[in-house]
């Protein structure tokens, strides 16, 4: 997430964006070659983390596969995470960028209390609310499955399938939007 | 002179985008249909102990606990959540009193939660006991736990221990001792029961409880007098063969110091052919 608030936005600070932009390439492609750059850079930190993790679970005789699901699921939430940290540093600068990610991080995985809070009022209107903004949040509950993996609650079947392709649908919005808004950004 | 280039529209990506999110909100609104009512106690699985959210806490130790209180409040009232009473002890007791161990309403509402909702009032009472050992002026707590022991276990010495430690506490509220007359009765008690009640109308300070103490000695009395007749009664049987032919003759046997009279000072009435004492008035509580 700390690396990519600053992503674009310190790109611009520093001017280099310009000697990219010269280039013939379209703005969307510099955003997503961001976003590639920066997924290929969790991915080698997660991979590594995970090895050392799966290492040392071994070495006390631990080998269960619910965990190399549970890693996967992780990372996808690394990457939308990053899609939205990606998002905000086309939109602001890096101390706003790094609050707005930071706050969906966390209104991410408590989306699930809009449903409390739905089931508790009386109007109509307050409700549908709630609904919209539980659906147009991003979700992050689907990605942590990590506690269930742990203590050996099974997993719903179909939870790795529906993560992907949330992260794919609601990550490809966040940087559709990214793009969007760098593409008719001023550089000045 | 060089026209600028043409920058590209962004409402492409735009509607891209709305497109996209929406199938994303489809696909969750699908998926929680589909798992709607099955269990969600993967928040819980990772809350560790009070003792290290207090350090993780950086001095907001209570603030965190306001916070996990009113977490706990919407995430037990959440019924669709079946599984939701597996940590209910782990959470009130070893993490949210943990980080604020003066904290009445999480000791309260925890263990009103553990006995009427999730039914373990063990788990309640552990809860309460470490309120108690927190809180050592608060009879409240002590209240509860004996509330506890004699509604919902039946356990009446043990209730009797706990209203004891709430009637020691200072500023205690004169119910509890009502309740502690009460739950003699209903232990069968009816003696101890008798004694509380009448300590309580000597004491009392207002004319309600008065009243309402005074309904209780005389129904207990009548049950205690009686009860001390009939076993005088059937001393009296052992020793001569007969039934006594009055009630002064228990006294003039010796197997009754003290003939009572009823509430009204009344002597109480006597069938000498069935050996058996009644009382002729009305009893006020009607039990």
């Amino acid at each position: 997430m700390l690396l990519g608030i600053g992503l674009v936005s310190r790109e611009i600070e520093r001017r280099t964006v310009y000697v990219l932009l010269a280039k013939p390439m379209h703005r969307a492609e510099f955003v997503l070659g961001k976003y590639v750059g920066l997924v290929l850079t969790l991915l080698v930190n997660t991979g590594v983390m995970a090895a050392v993790f799966v290492a040392v679970l071994l070495a006390k005789g631990i080998a269960d596969p619910a965990l190399g699901v549970a890693i996967v699921m992780l990372y996808m939430e690394f990457l939308l995470i990053t899609a939205l940290a990606i998002l905000f540093s086309c939109l602001s600068n890096p101390i706003i960028s790094c609050l707005l990610t930071l706050a969906l991080y966390v209104i991410g995985h408590l989306v699930w209390s809009l449903d409390l809070l739905r089931a508790r009022l009386a109007s109509g209107a307050a409700k549908a609310a709630c609904t919209f903004l539980s659906l147009v949040l991003p979700n992050l509950a689907p990605f942590d499955i990590k506690g269930q993996v742990v203590h050996g609650v099974p997993v719903a079947p179909g939870s790795l399938a529906f993560a992907a392709g949330y992260l794919v649908l609601y990550g490809g919005a966040v940087l559709a939007l990214a793009c969007a808004t760098f593409q008719r950004k001023e550089l000045q | 002179m060089i026209a600028a280039p043409a920058r590209p529209r962004r409402w492409p990506m735009v509607i891209l985008a709305v497109l996209l999110l929406a199938a994303a909100a489809s696909a969750q609104a699908a998926n929680e249909k589909r798992s709607a009512g099955s269990a969600a106690i993967a928040p819980l699985l990772y809350l560790p102990s009070g003792r290290y959210l207090r350090v993780a806490s950086l001095g907001f130790d209570g603030i965190a606990a306001d916070a996990l209180y009113l977490w706990s409040i919407q995430y037990y009232s959440n019924y669709r959540i079946e599984d939701r009473y597996r940590y209910v002890e782990h959470i009130y007791r070893d993490i949210i009193t943990d980080l604020d161990p003066h904290y009445m309403d999480a000791y309260l509402t925890g263990a009103l939660i553990m006995v009427i909702e999730a039914k373990q009032p063990e788990s309640a009472l552990r809860l309460l006991d470490k309120g108690i050992a927190n809180n050592p002026a608060e009879w409240i707590l002590a209240f509860e736990a004996g509330y506890v022991c004699y509604n919902d276990l039946r356990d009446y010495p043990r209730a009797a221990a706990y209203f004891e430690r709430a009637i020691a506490a200072p500023d205690v509220h004169p119910i509890v001792r009502r309740f502690y007359a009460e739950m003699y009765d209903r232990a069968g008690d009816k003696r101890t029961s008798l004694k509380e009640w009448s300590a309580i109308e000597e004491t009392a300070d207002d004319d309600y409880v008065r009243a309402v103490a005074w309904n209780h000695v005389h129904d207990l009395k009548v049950d205690v007098d009686l009860g001390d007749i009939r076993s005088a009664t059937e001393a009296f049987h052992a020793r001569f063969g007969r039934w006594p032919a009055s009630l002064p003759d228990l006294e003039r046997a010796g197997v009754l110091r003290d003939l009572p009279l009823d509430p009204e000072g009344r002597p109480y009435d006597y069938d000498a052919a069935a050996g058996r004492a009644g009382y002729g008035g009305s009893r006020v509580l009607g039990r």
